[in-house]
């Protein structure tokens, strides 16, 4: 299945959602679910809190369809930005509540049954090795960004580069991932 | 790096804060050069995402369809104060005065809407509770609704313990096979209140149990609480 192909079709998902279609919810969750709560335990570790997030976001996806502007860039993008605040948000609660900086610790249920969603094992593939491709700095800027939310001035400061140096890796890194998703996305 | 223009790789990855995120914002819309940018951008975003896909756990499905239905099902009608609904507001007014003075901590989130959850669960029409008076903790409470599929754990002299050990709530099934159903840490006057976003199923006994911070995935306390829910 083509990413293009998967990117059109969860922009009409949600669109149908965005007018309320109940069964248009059901095949999204299908869809993303995979992607919100993986992300969200690849910001926030422990299995409950990232349950919990996937839950928040996943309502909210449902209640803010209709925000969703395809012309601003891809469905998953808008999925993902909307996860990774709300799982930013959790560590950092949780993280106020210990009163301390270290990280969260698994605390999860490993017999806690999966789900069936799919998981579009080409894409992941793809991505996968476009990941593999990516110079070290440009990797390390972008997960330092992304999963474990610094800001550019922190990014810089922990790799010892200039903030402009910085914003190219983002950005090279991006756009290499961006071309493993499919070229046709904009 | 002042300039505006320049901040759209950091913004897609959300490495703003928050005023420069507010002011990119405000210039994204009238600038179609970053707009563009961000559109190409975005494939790389949803990529991040795609690439640490995990299979969510198979009650998630569950929680976000019945929260789902909640909100398109019509608000329940009225039903007179009966004996029934007698209970459930003393339960609801006992379920408010928990949530104001229980700090919420771990599992939690501190999400203003927790408080709603839990008093959703104590003014549901099948809410089910148990409390237990006498505990090595005090007094608690767990009360439970199916049609939420979440339940509410309160504690009002719940005592203290040391920083680095954690409460954990287990939910146990038929089999005795322990699941977590959340962490927590009493506020200096005792109270604790945590909503289990976890289904009750036919034969689950609630346990509590301290253990070190971070929580543990198999009980390895001292078994404080194992209460029989139904």
């Amino acid at each position: 299945m083509g990413d293009h192909g998967t990117n059109v079709e969860l922009s009409s998902l949600l669109a149908r959602v965005a007018a309320g279609d109940r069964g248009a919810f059901d095949e999204l969750y299908e869809r993303v679910s995979a992607i919100v709560y993986g992300l969200a335990r690849r910001v926030v570790v422990d299995r409950s809190i990232a349950s919990e997030v996937a839950q928040e976001v996943l309502l909210e996806v449902w209640r803010t369809a209709d925000r969703f502007d395809p012309a601003r860039g891809t469905a998953t993008a808008w999925i993902a930005t909307m996860t990774r605040r709300r799982a930013i948000d959790a560590v950092r609660s949780v993280e106020a509540a210990r009163r301390r900086d270290s990280d969260v610790r698994p605390a999860g249920l490993t017999t806690d049954p999966v789900g069936e969603d799919v998981i579009d094992i080409d894409e992941r593939a793809r991505v996968g090795a476009a990941m593999g491709s990516l110079t070290d700095l440009q990797r390390e800027a972008i997960e330092m960004a992304f999963y474990e939310g610094l800001t550019y001035r922190e990014v810089a400061g922990k790799l010892g580069l200039p903030l402009g140096t910085v914003k190219t890796r983002i950005r090279d890194g991006l756009i290499r991932l961006a071309e493993a998703m499919g070229t046709a996305h904009g | 790096m002042d300039e505006l223009h320049d901040l759209g790789p950091f913004y897609a990855v959300g490495a703003l804060d928050e005023a420069e995120a507010a002011a990119f914002e405000a210039h994204l819309e009238g600038c179609r050069a970053c707009q563009a940018e961000l559109a190409t951008l975005s494939a790389g975003v949803g990529a991040l995402a795609v690439a640490v896909a995990e299979p969510a756990p198979a009650a998630l499905r569950a929680q976000v369809m019945d929260r789902i239905d909640a909100e398109l099902r019509p608000p329940a009608p009225v039903v007179p104060i009966g004996r029934t609904r007698r209970w459930k507001v003393v339960a609801a007014v006992a379920a408010a005065a928990a949530i104001a003075n229980a700090v919420l901590l771990v599992g939690t989130l501190g999400r203003l809407s927790e408080a709603d959850r839990a008093l959703q669960v104590m003014a549901a029409a099948d809410v089910q509770s148990v409390e237990l008076a006498e505990t090595p903790v005090g007094p608690v409470r767990f009360a439970w609704s199916d049609e939420h599929g979440r339940g509410v754990f309160t504690g009002t002299a719940v005592p203290e313990i040391a920083s680095d050990r954690t409460y954990e709530l287990w939910y146990i099934d038929q089999a005795g096979t322990p699941t977590v159903a959340g962490l927590f840490i009493p506020d200096k006057k005792g109270d604790v209140l945590v909503v289990v976003d976890r289904r009750v199923d036919p034969g689950t006994v609630l346990g509590l149990t301290i253990e070190p911070a971070g929580g543990s995935d198999a009980p390895t306390g001292e078994v404080l609480i194992a209460e029989q829910l139904s």
